[in-house]
C-alpha cells in the first residue's frame, strides 16, 4: 500500500495539555481523507504538524514514504485555518508573491491557476473585499499553485454558503479525479464531508479512536429492517426458507437485522407471525452519517 | 533565498504602508521646515508670538542671523534622525509589514516549501534592512531638497558633504539595529497591536532608562548609556568624529544586531506558525 503521510505515535503538547496524542494516520494515494473531530479534538493542530508548521514533541512522520520531510514538504499544499492572503493586494498579486516566492518561471502559471478556482475576473479588487467563498477559493488556489500532489484543507467549506459548498466540492472532486491529488480535509458539515471522503479519521480528546473507508462506513450506517424475536435462530430459518433471504446478520441475542426487500417488509411480518414466531418489535432503521459520527465522536463531556 | 528576496521586494513594493511611511516623513520634514519658518516670521515681527502654537523665546529673538540659517539643513537632518523621528515611523512600518505575515497567515504559503527556516527569517530581514536604508536616503533627500527651496543655494553651501555623508552612514547603521531589534519584537509577539507599542515604548523610554541606569552606575565611573543604540543616535556628532565614538559606534551597533538577530532566528526556526 502506497502512503502519502503516515504517523506514528505523532504527539503535541503545549504545557501539560495533550493535543494530539499518539496519533497514527494512514493516508493512502488517491484518498480524500475526511478528518472528524470536536472544536478542540486536535485535527487543526495534526494538520498543522503534518504540513510543517508545527513541531511534535513525539513520534515519526513519513511522508510519499519518505522521513526526509522537508524535501517531501514541497509536495505538499495546504490551507490550514484561514486563507494566507495579503488582504491589500488584489488575487493576482497573491498569487504573484507565491510565484516568486517558490521561483515558478511561468507567468501564465498564475492566470491557470486563478482560471481554475474561477478568480480571474477579479482584476482590481482586493482581497479585504472579496466574499468569504472567493477568499477560501484563493486560498486553495494558493494551494494548488505549487502543483501539489497532497493537499491539507482544514474547514475549507467554513463560513461558505450552499453554492460555495457545492463549489468547493467539486472543485476537490476534480482535484482528486483528473489531478490525482490525495486530500486531507477536515470540515464540522459531516454530510458534505461524506458526499466527497473515500477514507474517514475520527479524532477524540487528541486521540485517533479509528480509521475506516467509506465502505466500511455505508455498511455500518445501511439501512435494515430490525426485528426484535424470541428466537433469532428460528427466524433465520424462515427467512431463508420462506422468504428466501441471505442478506441478514444477527447483532445479539434476540435481534436479526435484514438487508434486503426492505420496501416489502410487511410480507416478513406476516409470515414470521404464521411461523408461530413472537415478534416483539419490527421496525425500518439505518443510522445517517451524522448521527453514525456524534456516537463515535462521543457525548458532550467530550467536546 | 533569491526567490523569497524576489517575493519579498515585490511585496514591499505593492506596499502601501511603505509609501504611507514615505509621505508621512516629507511632511513631517516640511513641518519642520515650516516651523522654522514662522519663527524667522516671529522674531521679524511678521507674525505675532504664539501663532499656530510656536513661542518663540527673548533670547532666539535677540539673536541676528536668521533662526533657519543657524539650524541650516544639517541641523534638521540631525533633528530628524538623531531625534528618533525616522525610528517611530520604522517601527511602525516593519512592524506592519512583519507582523501582518503572521496576522495574514501568509507565512504559512512560504513555510514548509523546501527553504529552511533560517533562510525564509534572513529574506525577510534582509528586506526591512532595504526598506531601512531607502527611507533614510529618502529622508536626507527630502530634507536637502527642502531644504534648497526654504534657504536657498546658501543652505545647500553650508553643508560639508563629507560630515553629511559620515553622518548619515553612522545614522543609517543605527537604524539598521533599530530596524533588527524591531524584527525581533515583532517575531516574539506576533500580534500588531503589541508589537507595534512595545518597540514604540523601547524607542521613547529606553533613552531615559539608560539615564536612570547611568545614575546608578556613577560610582563605578560605568555609563551604559555609551552602549545603548538609541543614546548613539542622539549622541551622534555632526562634524568633528572621533575615532572613538566611530569605533564604539560601529562596534556597539554589531552586537545589538548580532543579538537582535541571533534570538529572532533562533525564535523563528522553533517557534510554531500559526
Amino acid at each position: 500500500m502506497e502512503y502519502v503521510l503516515k504517523t506514528e505515535g505523532l504527539t503535541k503538547r503545549y504545557g501539560k495539555h495533550t493535543v494530539v496524542d499518539h496519533v497514527s494516520m494512514h493516508v493512502r494515494k488517491g484518498d480524500i481523507y475526511g478528518f472528524i473531530g470536536r472544536n478542540g479534538a486536535g485535527k487543526t493542530t495534526f494538520m498543522r504538524m503534518a504540513a510543517g508548521f508545527a513541531a511534535p514533541d513525539e513520534g515519526t512522520q513519513e511522508l510519499f514514504g519518505s522521513q526526509e520531510l522537508e524535501k517531501q514538504r514541497v509536495r505538499i499544499g495546504s490551507l490550514i485555518e484561514q486563507p494566507g492572503v495579503y488582504r491589500n493586494m488584489t488575487a493576482r498579486e497573491n498569487i504573484e508573491v507565491v510565484r516568486r516566492n517558490l521561483g515558478i518561471t511561468s507567468k501564465t502559471a498564475v492566470d491557470e491557476v486563478l482560471e481554475f478556482v474561477n478568480l480571474s475576473h477579479t482584476d482590481k479588487k482586493k482581497v479585504k473585499n472579496f466574499s468569504m467563498g472567493m477568499k477560501q477559493r484563493l486560498g486553495i488556489a494558493i494551494a494548488l499553485f505549487s502543483n501539489p500532489d497532497f493537499l491539507i484543507l482544514d474547514e475549507p467549506i467554513n463560513g461558505l454558503d450552499p453554492a460555495g459548498i457545492k463549489e468547493i466540492r467539486d472543485l476537490l472532486l476534480k482535484l482528486n479525479r483528473e489531478k490525482q491529488i490525495t486530500i486531507l480535509i477536515s470540515s464540522h458539515i459531516l454530510g458534505e464531508l461524506s458526499k466527497i471522503a473515500t477514507r474517514y479519521g475520527i479524532i477524540r480528546d487528541g486521540v485517533l479512536v479509528e480509521e475506516f473507508d467509506r465502505k466500511e462506513l455505508e455498511r455500518r450506517c445501511r439501512k435494515c429492517h430490525k426485528l426484535i424475536v424470541d428466537d433469532e435462530e428460528r427466524t433465520a430459518a424462515v427467512l431463508e426458507e420462506k422468504c428466501g433471504i441471505t442478506n441478514y446478520d444477527i447483532p445479539e441475542t434476540g435481534i436479526v437485522r435484514v438487508f434486503e426487500n426492505l420496501e416489502d417488509s410487511w410480507k416478513l411480518n406476516q409470515e414470521l407471525i404464521q411461523s408461530g414466531i413472537r415478534l416483539k418489535e419490527s421496525y425500518l432503521t439505518g443510522q445517517d452519517l451524522e448521527g453514525y459520527f456524534m456516537d463515535l465522536l462521543g457525548d458532550e463531556k467530550n467536546a | 533565498m533569491r526567490n523569497m528576496i524576489s517575493g519579498e521586494f515585490y511585496k514591499l513594493r505593492k506596499s502601501k504602508c511603505f509609501y504611507v511611511c514615505i509621505l508621512t516623513v516629507a511632511v513631517l520634514v516640511l513641518l519642520l521646515y515650516g516651523t522654522l519658518a514662522m519663527i524667522d516670521k516671529i522674531r521679524t515681527g511678521q507674525r505675532e508670538n504664539g501663532q499656530n502654537g510656536i513661542i518663540v523665546t527673548e533670547e532666539v529673538k535677540k539673536s541676528e542671523e536668521p533662526f533657519m540659517d543657524q539650524i541650516g539643513i544639517m541641523g534638521v537632518i540631525q533633528e530628524m534622525f538623531s531625534g528618533h523621528f525616522l525610528d517611530f515611523v520604522l517601527v511602525v512600518f516593519i512592524s506592519m509589514f512583519v507582523i501582518r505575515e503572521y496576522t495574514d497567515g501568509a507565512v504559512k504559503n512560504i513555510v514548509g516549501k523546501g527553504y529552511s527556516r533560517e533562510k525564509i527569517f534572513f529574506s525577510k530581514l534582509l528586506t526591512v534592512l532595504a526598506a531601512t536604508v531607502i527611507l533614510s536616503l529618502i529622508t536626507a533627500a527630502v530634507i536637502v531638497l527642502l531644504g534648497m527651496i526654504f534657504m536657498g543655494k546658501e543652505g545647500l553651501e553650508a553643508l560639508i558633504w563629507k560630515d553629511v555623508m559620515i553622518y548619515l552612514g553612522l545614522q543609517i547603521l543605527f537604524a539598521i539595529v533599530v530596524t533588527s531589534i524591531t524584527v525581533l519584537v515583532s517575531e516574539l509577539f506576533r500580534s500588531l497591536a503589541a508589537g507595534i507599542s512595545i518597540s514604540m515604548g523601547i524607542v521613547i523610554f529606553s533613552t531615559s532608562l539608560t539615564a536612570a541606569l547611568d545614575l546608578l552606575f556613577h560610582r563605578l565611573g560605568w555609563k551604559p548609556s555609551r552602549y545603548w543604540i538609541l543614546d548613539l543616535q542622539t549622541e551622534c556628532p555632526v562634524g568633528d568624529f572621533k575615532g572613538e565614538f566611530l569605533t564604539r559606534g560601529i562596534a556597539v551597533s554589531l552586537i545589538w544586531f548580532g543579538l537582535a538577530v541571533l534570538a529572532g532566528t533562533i525564535h523563528f526556526k522553533r517557534a510554531d506558525v500559526k
